[in-house]
């Protein structure tokens, strides 16, 4: 409903559309309770926004600097109401979160501000449930949002980028939609319940993604594939006590079959469009990982292929260091460290040392894979990460 | 590119409709107007209600009550547009939805003084 009521409103004024959701809430808190909920309360709020929407501009409209398409209709009150009531329509309001997505992820904007904005006008999110996702204050995301409107501001319009622009800009769109999910699916140290909601609105951003002609590309299936695998996983991923449970030892029949069943269909549609992305090689493993029967039966070798392709597109040491473990699924603890030993860049990373730690354990050095748990445990704050740690030093005896 | 006015004549009281009609007239409105503003010819206009009016008149300024003018003639609104001549003019007029209730619109030149 913000991204609608910018487009009407213009970029410049997206605190005014935000104000207006606001009031339009705020009535409903208030009438709610006492005519009860209506009918169709979406509805009901879109007529409010609405009406709210044409009296600003009935009031304000001389003094704003509307957008120049529509500056002209919306002064007139022979198609101010109609022109209002096209723009709020819900159909259009689909594109309007497209506009708005491209919009939120500027290039222009730092990933950091991105994010904000897109929670804050995107996906509805108050600055304190934003701050909370992001473990910062509530004064440094009003800092970030601040910025990023400044810098919306400049920009102006709010439309899809040109076709020339497409394929870039909408690389950066998907890369802030992962790194929303990544934040909700891999961080343990923020309420449950947050977690949940940045992986649905994730989801649901590329899922509009996939729905609008323009952006109906292989690379935008491929990366909702390789969310919908992960999440179909999340609910067995962390213990009744906050504990993670690695991969091997989840309990399989808790995978959601129809999020893989779901993964499994937009993975099919992503291999028919023409750009191969890292997203198609990433959910391409997901997808291996989701249709193994057990850890062991795992086609490691299926894996191992498939990251050296990931490498190929992107040598990164975080792709080394993950190939470095199906290195160790398939040939052994010993042909798995060795790998693992190639991998230089991840010497900061807490995940790098518990894995070091379990392949000289499981060749028995007990001694070194104890070291190696504690440098890792020094190096993670997740109080989920420190726990799984100390089981496993006390494990080695 | 000169200004010229439309000024819109008889069409029926939409105040009367109900208000399906209202929205569905409301709407035809839009289209026409929409494709003049996307041409970037449109000024702006507005439209005047059929209800309370007064006329002043005369030296004396004599006060009278509207309706002004009978069914066909009462003044329903106005709306200016850019155009490079009077047909020009006069072409974008002919998609106004008025013609439908039986409505006139009398096209005229903004004056440059």
């Amino acid at each position: 409903m913000v991204a609608a009521l910018t487009r009407l409103f213009g970029a410049k004024h997206v605190e005014l559309a935000e104000d207006i959701v606001q009031e339009t809430l705020l009535k409903a808190m208030h009438e709610w309770p006492y005519h009860g909920v209506p009918d169709v309360p979406a509805a009901w709020l879109h007529r409010v926004a609405r009406n709210l929407a044409i009296d600003r501009l009935r009031r304000e409209s001389r003094g704003l600097e509307l957008l120049k398409e529509n500056a002209a209709l919306l002064r007139s009150e022979w198609t101010l109401s109609s022109t209002v009531n096209e723009m709020l329509n819900a159909p259009s309001i689909a594109d309007d979160q497209l506009r708005m997505m491209f919009a939120c992820c500027h290039p222009s904007l730092p990933r950091e501000q991105q994010v904000a904005l897109a929670l804050k006008t995107l996906c509805g999110f108050g600055v304190p449930e934003i701050a909370r996702a992001f473990v910062v204050s509530e004064e440094t995301i009003n800092k970030r949002l601040y910025r990023a409107r400044e810098a919306f501001r400049a920009l102006g319009s709010i439309e899809f980028p040109p076709p020339s622009e497409l394929a870039p800009r909408l690389e950066h769109v998907l890369a802030t939609i992962y790194l929303l999910f990544n934040e909700g699916y891999n961080s343990t140290s923020h309420q449950h319940l947050i977690r949940e909601d940045l992986i649905e609105e994730a989801l649901r951003l590329c899922d509009l993604l996939t729905r609008n002609a323009t952006t109906d590309r292989g690379e935008v299936h491929a990366l909702l594939a390789l969310m919908l695998y992960h999440a179909a996983r999340s609910a067995t991923r962390i213990d009744a006590d906050g504990a993670i449970v690695l991969l091997r030892e989840q309990d399989r029949s808790k995978w959601d079959g129809e999020l893989i069943a779901l993964a499994d269909h937009h993975l099919d549609r992503a291999v028919a469009g023409q750009a191969m992305s890292m997203y198609h090689v990433e959910a391409a493993i997901a997808a291996v990982h989701a249709h193994a029967a057990t850890f062991a039966s795992t086609d490691w070798r299926a894996i191992i292929g498939l990251y050296d392709q990931l490498l190929r597109l992107n040598p990164s040491p975080v792709i080394q260091f993950n190939r470095a473990i199906a290195v160790a699924q398939a040939d052994g603890s010993a042909a798995g460290a060795l790998a693992l030993e190639a991998v230089k860049g991840m010497e900061g990373s807490h995940l790098y040392h518990a894995a070091r730690g379990d392949l000289l354990r499981d060749q028995g050095r007990v001694d070194e894979a104890r070291a190696a748990y504690t440098l890792a445990a020094t190096l993670t704050r997740s109080p989920a990460q420190n726990e799984l740690l100390r089981r496993k030093q006390d494990a080695c005896g | 590119m000169s200004k010229y006015m439309f000024l819109f004549r008889g069409g029926s009281d939409m105040q009367q409709a109900s208000p399906a009609d209202q929205q569905a007239n409301m709407m035809k409105w839009k289209v026409w107007m929409d494709d003049i503003a996307a041409k970037g010819k449109l000024h702006g206009g507005e439209p005047l209600s059929y209800g309370a009016g007064k006329v002043l008149s005369g030296r004396t300024m004599k006060m009278t009550d509207g309706p002004f003018a009978e069914g066909k003639e009462i003044v329903g609104g106005y709306l200016i547009v850019d155009a490079k001549d009077i047909n020009e003019a006069a072409e974008l007029g002919k998609g106004c939805p008025i013609f439908e209730n039986d409505g006139s619109v009398e096209v005229r030149v903004v004056m440059e003084m």
